[in-house]
């Protein structure tokens, strides 16, 4: 501290003494009680111990002088034999710097800090996860850091952070039969308060079990401190993975990143830290971050944790399993859905079931199809993968159906859920069954009842490959250390997990030279698209041409110019875009043969699903849209203003555009010329999660349209016009307000053609040839339109 | 420190108790408020031993509760600076030990803890215990503490304890 005062210690005794030992060293700190020195009476052996000052426990037989206070020892004026007497100066010392503080008390001197006018605090670091009321200097919390750091070296450990909702569980707080297996019901606010349901994803227990050995796990939480607390009671019941390492959200500093704690959990730096979380955003995108797979148990339920603001609804309805559907199958059909049926899979039968379910998700049928897609019992792994894939797939455009309607269920869930719940179901049932005689031997039984509780199946296996990415990670991590002790290289003697774990990434496909064809729409710069930056991350090598070298061709349709000239080559093997995302996923090279390219296989993601989006395709992203706001803030600035002033700028705006209509139906038409252009564009930038990125993305696009136009200039005047008299317009505006503008006359909006690109990939897989298909554009914006409008009424109402 | 003090409190009592079990009702309320709460000034209800007088009661004007001034003796729990304690060691981490003494909740430094004794996170439950593992600190051992600091609030209070003293440390 900058401010302490150097005081004095005096001998408080009035009889001279000699100095047997001494206890304290200069620059070390010293607490209340502790022995300062010990003595023995020099000259009156009469010597009565009679602390005045020193708070000494009377012991005759012990002459030692205790510190009445805390501080820094800054010089001794003493040494050992030296004889002293009363009032000699024996140290100096810096009063106590209040390194710990415990609300607002200082741990070391039991000073109260609020009394003293020390506002200014000097300990500010949390270190401890679940006190926040604790805080430690930062010079204590380097100290205590660098004491962790040495001791996870030694033990060969790292440190790894675990979030709970969607990744190592599911919680619902829907009513689901009591008696499912694995699953844990329990109430956190006494006997009244809502249930909670948490399934805990297959495999949970043996990932802790084998990562304790090579990581510190710590749990970072959105959730309540109750919940985080009791959720790692069922992890770990005897508290040996996790301990008292649990943060939740009541300590979280922000209410939107979890970034903030690490600085104060590891003082240090967090350059031994691997976090595993299914959301990067909380985050922000960190290199060392393995992005998981959701875990999607309970149907209709979100992360019920996510951070405020932050879509929680977003993965609604996506997948997982339905128990309501699963009463109604079991009353409809008990015999089918009782047994199991093991039958070997072909592969064409896989065809043959999924792409019914593709139709029906299509047709926007609920999520009660995924009954029959993602609880699934398959004999060979391979393929007990690759439909799980393929489950994945539906329900990725199940999602982006959805999408448009998730404002609607932020309305009204009540009528929604029953709209979208009751007749899907039937029909669910209906498809079910004929299904399950059609192909009796593949189609199968979601459930079965074992004495009283009801088993799922549940494929999901994916904590069995992040356990081997964690085990690759942490091989990497040391084997990186080693050498860098053996080289002596003392600099850099802790080699940074940010730099690590891209590279051990980087290590998946390092052998592999791949060439992308029909994945990629040809007017975008292929450095820019996502499924290139998933490979560069995966380390593969790029070609533009098939040449001698091409391993891999990934390929999204037949007959391209690429598959045939690869034709030539006999080593080429080609496989659809899921491949890649499937070893993004895994970071491993996956077996070839079940992503072959043949043309049944209609329907192909060429985005990556949104976990196998790595940080630095995220980065580029997030950068491409670092000046965005939220989706509302920046389609329509006009919010902040009153009606009144809304209409008179209307009126306004209406007299300029007609006098400027010829204009703007020019620059309407040069848009409309190259819509492909925006559209493709903005969903290669698109973050599959983030709305409001995705419309500001295609802003940009705009822009750049727009900007050509002849009548920009115009739009500009207009808008400035707007910036007087509301005085509140940012710089967005231009394009903002030409585009409110045309909204209000019912033309077609650029930017929203951004905003929902999940939906046309979902009718229109083939990308490349939207430019023909205006009718898929017109009712896609006929929705957005809708979107918008509500979003407008909201807003009024508040 | 412990007390054996007159206090008084005021008890608010709704209309449906009027009958017969009156009084008796006021008594139990008194205990229902009063055990185990913390007032700044005297420290800790412990326990009320005698109510020494139910005061007439007071109808409120426009609602008709009633409010009974009772004076009552309770032994009460006021910790202070220097006193020496016996506590139960709740949580042990890097920073510190977190204790109970009863309601009083208390916090221990490492730098408090002698330096022989050293955190050790690698055990199960965490503890801080000396070189040779002659004297181990972990959750639920009872320890001698020394009262250093003392936050008082209104309605709480909250201890900062420290183990460089003799005779402090584990209580075997």
């Amino acid at each position: 501290m900058a401010a302490t005062k150097r005081e004095s210690f005096f001998f408080p005794e009035n009889f001279p003494v000699k100095i047997v030992k001494l206890k304290v060293k200069e620059g070390s700190n010293i607490t209340i009680g502790q022995i300062l020195f010990q003595f023995e009476p020099e000259e009156s052996p009469l010597y009565e111990k009679d602390s005045v000052d020193s708070q000494n426990s009377n012991g005759p037989s012990k002459h030692v002088v205790r510190a009445n206070s805390a501080g820094m020892l800054e010089k001794l004026h003493v040494n050992e034999g030296d004889v002293i007497k009363q009032g000699s100066l024996i140290l100096e010392y810096s009063s106590c710097s209040h390194p710990t503080v415990m609300k607002e008390m200082c741990a070391e001197c039991g000073a109260d800090l609020r009394e003293t006018d020390q506002r200014s605090q000097t300990a500010a670091v949390a270190m401890v996860h679940n006190i926040p009321e604790l805080m430690v200097s930062m010079k204590e919390a380097t100290k205590l850091g660098k004491k962790d750091e040495e001791r996870l070296l030694k033990d060969r450990k790292l440190v790894l952070l675990v979030d709970l909702d969607q990744t190592l569980i599911h919680t619902t707080n829907d009513e689901i039969p009591a008696n499912i297996e694995d699953v844990f019901h329990f109430q956190l606010h006494g006997p009244n308060s809502p249930w909670y349901h948490t399934r805990l994803r297959p495999f949970t227990k043996e990932l802790l079990c084998s990562m304790s050995s090579l990581y510190e796990l710590h749990i970072c939480t959105f959730g309540s401190r109750t919940y985080a607390h009791m959720i790692a009671n069922f992890l770990d019941e005897k508290g040996r993975y996790f301990s008292h390492r649990i943060l939740s959200r009541d300590e979280c500093f922000s209410a939107h990143s979890k970034t903030a704690n690490l600085k104060a959990l590891f003082p240090c730096g967090d350059q031994m830290v691997v976090i595993i979380d299914d959301r990067e955003d909380v985050w922000n995108f960190a290199p060392n971050l393995i992005h998981v797979r959701p875990y999607h148990f309970f149907q209709h339920t979100g992360d019920i944790n996510a951070p405020p603001g932050l879509s929680k609804q977003e993965k609604d309805d996506k997948e997982g399993f339905d128990f309501k559907s699963l009463n109604k199958a079991e009353n409809s059909s008990e015999g089918s859905s009782s047994e199991v049926l093991n039958g070997s899979t072909s592969k064409s039968e896989e065809k043959d079931k999924e792409s019914p379910e593709k139709v029906l998700s299509d047709e926007d049928v609920g999520a009660g199809t995924q009954v029959g897609g993602e609880v699934t019992e398959t004999p060979c792994k391979y393929v007990e993968a690759k439909q799980d894939d393929g489950a994945m797939g539906t329900a990725d455009d199940m999602k982006e159906t959805k999408d448009i309607t998730t404002e609607k269920n932020l309305e009204d869930t009540k009528e929604n859920s029953k709209e979208s719940e009751e007749p899907p179901l039937e029909k669910t049932v209906e498809e079910n069954v004929p299904k399950q005689t059609e192909s009796s031997k593949s189609e199968k039984s979601s459930a079965e009842k074992e004495n009283g509780q009801i088993h799922i199946r549940d494929t999901d296996d994916y904590l069995l490959h992040l356990q081997d990415i964690l085990r690759k990670i942490h091989g990497a991590y040391y084997e990186l250390y080693d050498g860098n002790q053996e080289n002596g290289d003392e600099t850099k003697a802790v080699p940074d997990m940010k730099i690590v774990l891209p590279y051990v990434r980087r290590k998946t496909l390092k052998e592999v030279h791949v060439v992308f064809s029909g994945v990629v729409p040809t007017n975008t710069p292929l450095e820019r698209s996502k499924p290139y930056l998933v490979a560069k991350s995966l380390g593969a090598n790029i070609m533009t041409r098939v040449s001698e070298e091409t391993t891999h061709i990934i390929a999204a349709r037949l007959g391209t110019a690429k598959l045939i000239e690869a034709k030539k080559y006999k080593h080429i093997r080609v496989v659809t875009p899921d491949w890649l995302w499937t070893c993004a996923e895994r970071w491993e090279i996956v077996d070839e043969r079940l992503y072959p390219l043949n043309s049944e296989f209609a329907i192909v993601r060429r985005k990556p699903p949104a976990h196998c989006t790595s940080p630095d395709v995220a980065i580029q992203l997030a950068i491409a849209a670092s000046t965005q706001k939220k989706f509302c803030e920046t389609v329509n600035p006009l919010l902040s203003l009153s009606v009144d002033e809304i209409a008179d700028m209307d009126r306004e705006v209406e007299d300029i555009l007609q006098d400027s209509d010829q204009d703007s139906d020019g620059g309407e038409t040069d848009k409309e010329q190259d819509p492909s252009l925006a559209e493709d564009d903005s969903s290669e930038q698109r973050q599959d999660k983030s709305e409001a990125t995705a419309g500001n993305n295609s802003f940009k696009d705009c822009k750049t349209d727009v900007g050509e136009s002849p009548s920009r200039k115009r739009k500009l005047e207009v808008a400035d016009h707007n910036l007087v008299i509301g005085g509140v317009i940012d710089q967005n505006n231009p394009e903002n307000d030409t585009l409110m503008v045309k909204f209000r006359r019912g033309e077609s909006i650029p930017f929203l053609d951004g905003d929902e690109p999940d939906e046309e990939d979902s009718n229109e897989p083939e990308i490349d040839e939207l430019e023909s298909d205006e009718e898929a554009e017109d009712s896609e914006l006929c929705l957005a339109g809708e979107a918008l409008e509500r979003e407008f009424l909201i807003s009024e109402e508040d | 420190m412990f007390y054996h003090i007159a206090l008084e409190h005021e008890i608010l009592l709704h209309p449906r108790y009027f009958g017969p079990q009156l009084m008796e009702t006021v008594k139990q309320k008194l205990f229902t408020e009063v055990e185990g709460t913390c007032t700044g000034k005297y420290g800790f209800v412990i326990a009320v031993t005698t109510i020494d007088n139910i005061g007439a009661g007071i109808i409120q004007p426009g609602q008709g509760f009633v409010v009974y001034p009772v004076k009552y003796k309770a032994i009460v729990f006021r910790p202070f600076k220097g006193q020496v304690l016996d506590a139960v060691v709740t949580q042990v981490n890097k920073v510190g030990l977190f204790t109970e003494i009863g309601p009083l909740s208390c916090f221990i430094s490492r730098h408090s803890i002698p330096s022989d004794m050293q955190f050790d996170p690698n055990s199960t439950p965490p503890c801080y215990k000396t070189q040779d593992e002659d004297v181990v600190i972990q959750q639920d051992d009872e320890i001698r503490i020394k009262i250093v600091g003392l936050r008082v609030d209104a309605t709480d209070i909250f201890a900062i304890g420290t183990l460089m003293d003799d005779y402090l440390g584990l209580v075997s």
